[in-house]
């Protein structure tokens, strides 16, 4: 496998090529350009696969690959490089697979569905790719940043693909302005990042997150700017670039666009707004966790964000009626998990849950579609039911990824939602509330997700069929089956990788392979690494194997009783929606908490009236000031004009009148009349 | 002499398009410009200079002849090319052969004396961007004004005379002041030169040579010119609160020359800013840059917020223009290497994404016949092309990355970020770096309203795709963006190499 690593690159360009074949060439070719996606992604999936075994193997790869721009005289060298690590290699494995398998599913929900326009949908696909490809790999702040923003901007060209109806431009400028704002953040961060270290490289001899550990332990000196001492400012930059990570990830306050970008295609969905590119925001967090990990002011408003996130956007689930929406408000409270376990110092928790999810949330989007197909494209669950008999491997992949998203053991989400509550809880109980009252969130949010996912998953598939389409679904075919039956087994499987509460209740060594595998890392970017930089400490309640246990049972618990509470409402021939019995809540629930009208508001009543008011004084004052200036000289003008009479006495006139003056004010100056 | 035969040779090129037919002036003139586009480019090639043309460096193909004198002065005929030039040079003969391209479609009158007034204008550009001796430039500088003015007040809108005169009168009497100050610079100097070269006057500011003068002292003269000439620049650039007659100018103007006075002659502004108050006085910058940076912000701000409630497509790319200018000078203030060399790259970056912004606009108004977002909707489906590049100009103007917009204003934010001008320039980057948010909010609403949605068109024309002569200058300028924004350091080295004399100066008074 020698050598393996050096073929990293041609896993960012080949889908980088599939979008100028598409682009070019698609509308000459069979299933437009479906197959030089589908090629290339297989491509980068197999070299993927390969980077991970070599790296698996102890390898790992940071090389400088392009000068963007270089500095002259003392100003720094803007590059772009390569990092592989096991954390950048699993995200490769990760992004090249569901890639793959959403290339194949399109074949079946674009072709198959007599889109047009295939052509660019399989260019922004594939532009998609490479470029949340390249992002995974770039070994610093601002190629991240660059690579951030294009995957916004294909995220923005696939919501709005069906550009000729109002809804999906519509979401599209609202997925990439929400986003936009929380770049904004970003931007400043990685432009504070530069000043204050002159590298934003994340690993290697000039990484900032050592160069910010050894400032603070007075090794190093670096500028902090506006009188701030080193911690205050790591904090502030922490939090800046955490701007980008909130809007992409979709987390409270900027995750009203997830759930308006189902707007567009549900293999989209499946790919972009499930798996991938907002899981970016994250992985961003735990690329740079060495520079977060310093600073406990910002782990705490990240596990914060975190839980808050995780539980309000499940709350949101339990009432949403198409299929879709329902996945997207769990979405927004799965990557509230994963931010819940970062901030609070779960590292490998949060990453592996990173990983499940990417599996079993691809999944049910992909489920999803292949009910969408069936159902002529009505997303409306109310029309559904009854059809686990019709479309049997799209139900139980289907229940596969519900199960693990539920967090029912021994499915994926279980063990990593269990390790991110685990994390939290022992952190919490040494001595961090803050956290605790993040653990309390995020386990309420647990009995929220079991409801909302069985409700979902007994209005689509059990019961009688509510609707004729129900009744006669339009049957898929084998490239929407094959994706959902890899992915079936991975989302009940994927958690096998990473056993701890069986290691700590049972005492087998070695089963926590997901932790070996990350410390397996350059020094500075390993789990081990940032456990000793964490200003947590744990403690138990009883014995460790105690609190592994109570925290399982407990979030088991509660999973299985929201699943057994929509058990009981909706798993019966005719359900209703019992939505009644909310109250006002009820409403409150439907709005959204009101989150989209404020932010509308400060759009449409707010900034609009300042900027037409601004105009309205551009034009009237600033421009009546120039207009005004001007008019003057004019009226001036023509009245100066009135001594030209062409009268030659005037002149005369004038002239001996101006003589005179002249002499008379020279004479005063100089003092003649003394 | 290459300077002279590429600036002759553009003169000679109007003269030519001035006599052809008018129904082969568009062509003849289109083939003409190609000839200062390759001499451009093989200068571009040959290039060789190394620092600042002003400071001492050895500018590339200088030419220095006495030519009259006047006074105690020698007038030379002195022009040279650095850093700083040489990309505006570039920047001028490709945009001037594209503006002709586009003009093909929407001028139907006059094609003759339009299309030489363009040439004539660029010849008078390239005079602009070369000449290093203060007469000589501002010969030039001057002479810019008159192409334009016809340019705009013969072939405009309804509006046009209006404009024109607006145009004409405050660019002139702003110039008038900056004249002054300039020569109140010259006087102060007294007998310490003997030419009006602008090497030899920003060497002897350098030396301390300034004196008294008209009862100022030295470092009030300082202020004074200081002053006189950044407001004479500012108008130009426009600066807010000097831009109104920018937006009037660009809604009358046709498109082609709207790209030219969005893309190139606000850019004589930046550069004369750059030449001459941060480069001759930079002390006295630098004791003015709270409110220099005060301009930059509001500039940004307060420009994309106007834009935000416009109604025209043009009108939009105009504000947005004051908003992106007020970039350049947030990065010219901060006196670093990438804030300087970052405002200089965005002179061109911004060249290239406004001119493409204008003429995506002329292209749809060609077909439809009006700008006015809430006259169409849904466009994209009959101009998909067009459409295609609308949106990646749109985001090129938005800062998207590895498109030459977003490496401008990242080198300027980076470079003004760091600046040690003054403590608080984290704050105003910070500040003005709100315009990236802005920006997207009026181009994704423009583009959501009038390319995507059902297909809605009230006018009696039928609207399909623009010919290909009207969307190649489209798909050039982007692609030449793209390569730009991959690319930087095509540029930016040897701006880099040019800007970094300017920061090493002390203070002189």
């Amino acid at each position: 496998m020698a050598g393996i690593l050096e073929f990293a690159p041609a896993i960012v360009l080949l889908p980088f090529l599939s979008f100028l074949i598409a682009l070019g060439a698609g509308r000459y070719m069979p299933k437009g350009g479906a197959l030089a996606g589908i090629g290339a992604t297989a491509g980068s999936f197999a070299l993927a696969v390969a980077t991970f075994f070599a790296v698996s193997g102890g390898q790992t790869y940071n090389q400088h690959i392009y000068t963007w721009a270089t500095g002259v005289g003392d100003a720094v060298t803007l590059d772009f490089g390569l990092l592989i690590d096991p954390l950048s290699a699993m995200m490769l494995v990760i992004v090249t697979l569901i890639a793959f398998l959403v290339h194949v599913f399109s074949l079946g929900y674009m072709n198959d569905e007599g889109e047009t326009g295939l052509p660019r949908y399989y260019a922004a696909l594939g532009l998609f790719s490479a470029s949340m490809l390249g992002f995974v790999v770039s070994s610093n702040l601002l190629m991240a940043f660059m690579f951030f923003e294009l995957v916004g901007l294909c995220s923005y060209l696939l919501i709005g693909f069906w550009f000729r109806q109002d809804g999906p431009p519509s979401a599209a400028k609202k997925a990439f302005l929400v986003t936009r704002f929380g770049d904004y953040f970003f931007l400043i961060g990685v432009v504070a990042v530069f000043a204050t270290f002159g590298s934003a490289a994340f690993a290697g001899p000039d990484a900032f997150p050592v160069l910010a550990e050894e400032a603070l332990h007075g090794e190093h000196s670096v500028n902090t700017f506006l009188g701030m001492g080193e911690e205050a400012w790591f904090t502030v930059v922490g939090l800046l670039v955490l701007g980008g990570v909130v809007g992409k990830s979709a987390q409270f306050p900027l995750h009203t666009w997830l759930p308006d970008a189902m707007e567009g295609p549900t293999p989209v969905s499946a790919l972009i707004h499930a798996a991938t590119m907002v899981a970016a925001g994250v992985y961003l967090v735990a690329r740079m966790y060495g520079f977060y990990a310093l600073t406990p002011t910002t782990l705490a408003i990240i596990a914060l964000i975190g839980g808050f996130t995780a539980l309000f956007a499940a709350t949101m689930g339990v009432v949403k009626k198409e299929i879709k929406q329902v996945l997207a408000y769990s979405t927004i409270s799965q990557y509230g998990y994963m931010m819940l376990g970062l901030g609070a110092g779960g590292y490998v928790a949060a990453t592996f849950h990173l990983m499940t999810h990417a599996f079993f949330k691809a999944l049910l989007f992909l489920g999803a579609g292949s009910v969408i197909i069936a159902m002529h494209h009505n997303e409306n669950m109310w029309d559904m039911g009854g059809l686990k008999d019709k479309m049997p491997v799209t139900y139980y992949a289907f229940l596969s990824g519900s199960l693990a998203l539920a967090g029912i053991v021994p499915f994926a989400g279980f063990w990593s939602k269990d390790e991110v509550l685990y994390e939290t809880l022992i952190h919490g109980l040494g001595g961090s509330p803050i956290l605790l009252a993040a653990y309390a969130m995020g386990l309420l949010a647990v009995f929220f997700t079991g409801f909302y996912t069985f409700r979902m998953v007994f209005l689509t598939f059990h019961g009688e069929p509510r609707t004729e389409t129900a009744r006669n679904p339009h049957g898929v075919r084998w490239n929407v089956k094959a994706p959902l039956a890899v992915l079936g087994v991975l989302a009940a499987t994927a958690g096998f990788v990473n056993m701890v509460p069986v290691e700590k209740l049972l005492g087998i060594k070695g089963i926590d392979f997901l932790h070996q595998f990350l410390d397996g890392s350059f020094s500075s970017l390993n789990a081990h690494h940032y456990a000793e930089i964490l200003p947590y400490s744990s403690s138990y309640i009883g014995g460790e194997a105690t609190t592994v246990a109570i925290g399982a049972g407990v979030s088991l618990g509660l999973a299985l009783a929201g699943a057994a509470l929509a058990y009981v409402l909706y798993n019966v021939p005719e359900p209703v929606e019992h939505t009644e019995k909310l109250g006002s809540i009820k409403t409150v629930l439907y709005n959204n908490y009101y989150q989209d009208e404020y932010q509308v508001w400060i759009a449409t009543s707010v900034v609009q009236p300042i900027s037409r008011v601004l105009d309205k004084f551009d034009q009237g004052i600033v421009d009546g000031v120039v207009n005004g200036i001007s008019s003057v000289s004019l009226f001036a003008g023509s009245r100066m004009k009135r001594i030209q009479t062409g009268v030659v006495s005037n002149y005369a006139a004038l002239l001996t009148l101006g003589l005179t003056a002249l002499l008379l004010g020279l004479g005063l100056i100089g003092g003649w009349f003394a | 002499m290459i300077i002279e035969a590429l600036i002759a040779v553009t003169f000679l090129a109007a003269l030519v398009t001035f006599v052809v037919p008018d129904r082969y002036a568009g062509k003849a003139a289109f083939a003409l410009s190609l000839v200062p586009v390759l001499g451009s480019l093989y200068m571009w090639q040959q290039y060789d200079a190394s620092g600042n043309a002003l400071l001492g460096g050895s500018a590339a193909f200088e030419t220095d002849i006495v030519w009259l004198q006047l006074g105690q002065y020698d007038l030379h005929w002195l022009v040279g090319v650095d850093g700083i030039s040489m990309p505006l040079i570039v920047l001028t003969t490709i945009l001037t052969t594209l503006a002709i391209v586009s003009a093909w479609t929407p001028i139907t009158e006059r094609q003759s004396q339009f299309f030489g007034l363009m040439l004539f204008m660029e010849a008078n550009l390239l005079g602009v961007f070369t000449a290093l001796d203060f007469f000589v430039w501002f010969v030039f500088w001057e002479a810019v004004l008159v192409p334009m003015y016809f340019l705009i007040g013969v072939w405009g809108g309804p509006r046009r005379k209006y404009a024109a005169i607006k145009f004409f009168v405050y660019t002139n009497i702003a110039s008038l002041v900056m004249f002054i100050g300039f020569i109140s610079l010259v006087f102060g100097l007294g007998d310490s030169i003997s030419s009006l070269r602008l090497p030899e006057i920003a060497q002897a500011l350098q030396a301390g040579q300034l004196g008294g003068f008209a009862g100022l002292s030295a470092g009030a003269l300082a202020s004074v010119a200081f002053i006189a000439m950044f407001f004479g620049f500012a108008v130009k650039v426009p600066v807010a609160p000097l831009h109104t007659w920018l937006p009037d100018a660009h809604v009358e103007a046709p498109t082609p020359v709207s790209v030219m006075l969005a893309g190139v002659l606000l850019k004589m502004g930046t550069y004369a800013l750059l030449r001459f108050n941060f480069t001759m006085l930079p002390e006295t910058a630098r004791s003015f840059a709270l409110p220099i940076a005060l301009l930059a912000v509001a500039s940004v701000i307060y420009g994309a917020l106007l834009a935000l409630a416009q109604q025209d497509l043009k009108r939009i790319v105009a504000y947005s223009s004051v908003s992106s200018m007020g970039y350049v000078i947030l990065g010219l203030i901060a006196y670093t290497t990438y804030g300087v060399g970052g405002a200089t790259f965005q002179m061109v970056a911004h060249g290239l994404i406004s001119g493409l912004m204008f003429m995506a606009v002329g292209v749809i108004y060609n077909t439809t016949h009006t700008r006015m977002v809430t006259d169409m909707s849904g466009v994209a489906d009959r101009m998909p092309v067009t459409a295609g590049i609308f949106v990646a100009g749109a985001f090129g103007y938005m800062g998207l990355p590895l498109m030459a917009g977003f490496a401008a204003e990242f080198f300027i934010f980076k470079g003004a970020f760091e600046s040690t001008v003054m403590e608080a320039m984290p704050l105003f980057t910070g500040a003005a770096m709100f315009g990236i948010v802005i920006v997207a909010g009026y181009l994704l609403f423009a583009m959501q309203r009038t390319l995507f949605g059902p297909f809605e068109f009230d006018g009696d024309y039928e609207i399909t795709e623009a010919p290909f002569h009207d969307v190649a200058p489209l798909a050039v300028l982007l692609l030449l963006t793209i390569v730009l924004g991959v690319s930087p350091d095509i540029f930016f080295t040897m701006i880099q190499d040019a800007v970094n004399p300017i920061l090493e100066l002390g203070g002189a008074f």
